[in-house]
């Protein structure tokens, strides 16, 4: 039998309170990422590792209850490309016994969860899996079956995207739209203390979801053509990366729930990724929590509306 | 609510490396258990930085990005260990895979350069390794010098929760990069001479490169007895690049690793360690390993002497070893001792040491971040 597991979700940029946006998606001037990350360096780090301190930060005040042992897992992406082009750029300007040494553990692909680990203290894991639009539905597997085996009692799921000077140079030249700047970060728990909806499964396998026949789907397609998705998401014009995933789970369970408090809809939903070779869902329940009120706020999120990633 | 077991046990089909002393994993294993490493300077990989720095390389491997646009060394080092364990078109093994640094050759040639060649940008935004050689439906992991177990853990993870028929590869692969070369000199934990892992005179990594994968069965008839029975993992998150110098996660991951196999640390015959050479590494693993078997009642080794620090491979490949070292009884030696060993420890020097063949072996990686992961192998009768 599954284990039923609990969510948590804080995002890394405001919501409505803060102008309208979706919750997670936003520009901060760097100084203040910087800031908000409490990290130690963290101009060093660069904006990604910043963006994933600073959501663990903001989720960390929305957990009740403490843990032992946490566990972090964030999605890939070209992040530590930044840092590296300056590290490389400085060898080449001034000399390779001239490059600054802080830097160094930011060229990894892995930066950004060694920082949110740090944030955090996760001393169950902290690392990076997926590199695609698929990644974050990864993270969220790993961290489910982290729980399960008991490897963690709760873990940290970043989604997260963002763009910088090298990134938008890159993104450019290769003819690809340029990463939204999001954060949002989900606390998958066993323990039920103030979560906002219950995780019941996560596949990669389009059979499980018959297990769930009363639950309203939420289906997202990835072509060539770019992404589609029966709500409007608020990343037009741009790519959310590896965090496709949070953006696309974030967007259903606030118009889930009011579709469930207008008794049109049950408590479960489902949603899912597909591609030309790929699938990968979750289910969700809603639960007790009532943060997305603030955040449904001022937003309209028009049905079956499709919209372009590219 | 009670959590679930780890209670697959794949078996084992295959095992594939490419390292600096051999191309596959027959020739590096027969390497190790002589006593052979590889240590020549960076100048001598065509780098455009002048870095005379000891590190272990594979000589002949192609680092150019021209005749593959999106395709760095670090790629067809993967391609290298993935091509004798894949069936070919029609194999439906999932793939787990893992590197550190990604494609920096692309990066290199790109920021030198500024061309206008989008498949190169493109390089650099979706990272080609998993893409080109995982495919769609591959499962891709970072975690600096632990990623390889990282992917791994998620292969046995997928196994337990599915139970189903189905074949795993893991690989992990990382090539030698300016950056890293770079960024350890600056660090002050990269060797000027020659690598000792557990020496008193030791003075830091040997940077390698290598990859290596293994083939996973489940259930399977005829792999042989020989399985990873349990892993444990944990993260100090205490420091960006420096281990916590407690050693208490690192005891966690190893202790659990045991618990989860259902035996006793005592029944462990030997360890395959992540003995980098540095001495903050060093120092703290030697302790872990003093605490949990004191006054040296347990043969260690370390591999990087001999290969160098492979990176997002190592970890994987220190598995390879303990399978190979649980099948034949056979621990190879760590290469740069001379007798200077850190206090309690029983340092496998000079010769194999022979253990009863069939024992469990336990093979440890740490990395950046603080991540520490430990597997246990052996034969499932146990």
């Amino acid at each position: 039998m599954t284990m039923k597991l609990h969510v948590t979700v804080a995002a890394g940029f405001g919501g409505a309170d803060d102008g309208g946006n979706f919750p997670g998606v936003g520009r901060l001037d760097n100084a203040t990422l910087e800031l908000n990350s409490h990290l130690r360096h963290a101009r060093y780090y660069g904006r990604a590792a910043c963006l994933v301190a600073a959501t663990v930060s903001r989720l960390q005040m929305g957990l009740r209850s403490p843990t032992d042992l946490t566990g972090l897992v964030c999605n890939g992406g070209p992040w530590n490309l930044c840092t590296s082009w300056s590290f490389l750029s400085r060898a080449r300007e001034a000399g390779p016994a001239y490059v600054n040494p802080l830097q160094f553990p930011a060229t990894l692909v892995s930066a950004t969860a060694t920082a949110g680990g740090l944030s955090v203290g996760a001393h169950a894991f902290s690392y990076v899996v997926g590199y695609d639009h698929f990644a974050f539905f990864e993270t969220l597997l790993r961290a489910a079956q982290a729980v399960r085996f008991d490897f963690a009692q709760r873990v940290l799921t970043i989604g997260v995207s963002t763009s910088d000077t090298a990134i938008e140079t890159a993104s450019e030249k290769a003819g690809i739209c340029e990463p939204l700047d999001v954060a949002l970060g989900f606390a998958i728990d066993r323990s039920s203390v103030g979560t906002h909806f219950d995780l019941l499964g996560v596949t990669n396998e389009e059979e499980f979801l018959l297990n769930y026949p009363a639950a309203v789907r939420y289906e997202a397609v990835w072509s060539k053509e770019g992404l589609t998705f029966p709500l409007s998401i608020p990343v037009s014009g741009h790519d959310a990366m590896g965090a496709t995933g949070a953006v696309l789970i974030l967007s259903a369970a606030m118009h889930h729930e009011r579709l469930a408090s207008s008794a049109r809809g049950g408590p479960e939903f489902a949603v899912s990724l597909r591609d030309d070779n790929r699938f990968m869902a979750a289910v969700f329940r809603l639960g007790n929590g009532s943060l997305f009120a603030h955040w449904i706020t001022g937003l309209a999120i028009p049905q079956r509306e499709r919209r372009s990633l590219r | 609510m009670r959590a679930k077991d780890l209670t697959v046990k794949p078996g084992i089909v295959g095992l594939s490396a490419v390292t600096s002393v051999g191309r596959d994993w027959p020739s590096t294993w027969h390497a190790l258990l002589e006593g052979k490493g590889a240590s020549l300077s960076f100048l001598q990989f065509g780098s455009e930085f002048s870095l005379d720095v000891p590190v272990s390389g594979v000589i002949g491997l192609d680092r150019s990005c021209t005749e593959h646009p999106t395709r760095g060394a670090t790629s067809r080092l993967a391609e290298m260990v993935l091509t004798p364990l894949s069936r070919g078109d029609n194999d439906s093994a999932r793939l787990y895979g893992a590197s550190n640094h990604s494609e920096s050759d692309i990066l290199l040639q790109l920021s030198r350069e500024l061309p206008d060649d989008s498949s190169l940008w493109r390089g650099l935004l979706v990272d080609p390794i998993p893409e080109q050689l995982l495919g769609s439906a591959g499962n891709w992991c970072s975690s600096a010098c632990t990623s390889s177990l990282h992917a791994l853990f998620a292969a046995l993870m997928d196994f337990s929760e599915t139970r189903t028929e189905r074949d795993a590869i893991v690989v992990g692969a990382d090539a030698l990069s300016a950056v890293g070369v770079m960024g350890f000199l600056r660090a002050k934990a990269s060797t000027h001479g020659e690598c000792r892992p557990f020496n008193l005179k030791h003075d830091g990594i040997l940077i390698g490169e290598g990859a290596a994968a293994i083939r996973l069965r489940y259930p399977c008839s005829d792999c042989g007895p020989i399985k990873i029975l349990g892993f444990g993992m944990s993260c100090d998150a205490f420091h960006p690049t420096d281990p916590d110098g407690a050693g208490i996660w690192l005891e966690k991951a190893i202790r659990d690793a045991v618990r989860r196999t259902g035996c006793d640390v005592t029944d462990i015959a030997a360890i395959i360690s992540h003995g980098t050479g540095t001495p903050k590494n060093d120092l703290v693993e030697g302790a872990v390993y003093e605490r949990i078997w004191p006054e040296g009642r347990i043969p260690i080794t370390s591999i990087k002497g001999a290969l160098g620090h492979t990176m997002g491979a190592s970890g994987l490949l220190n598995v390879l070893v303990a399978v190979e070292a649980s099948k034949t009884g056979l621990i190879p030696p760590t290469l740069g001792g001379d007798g200077y060993v850190i206090h309690g420890l029983d340092l496998v020097q000079g010769m194999p040491r022979q253990i009863k063949s069939s024992s469990l072996v336990l093979a440890v990686a740490s990395g950046f971040g603080g991540n520490n992961c430990a597997c246990v192998i052996g034969p499932d009768s146990l």
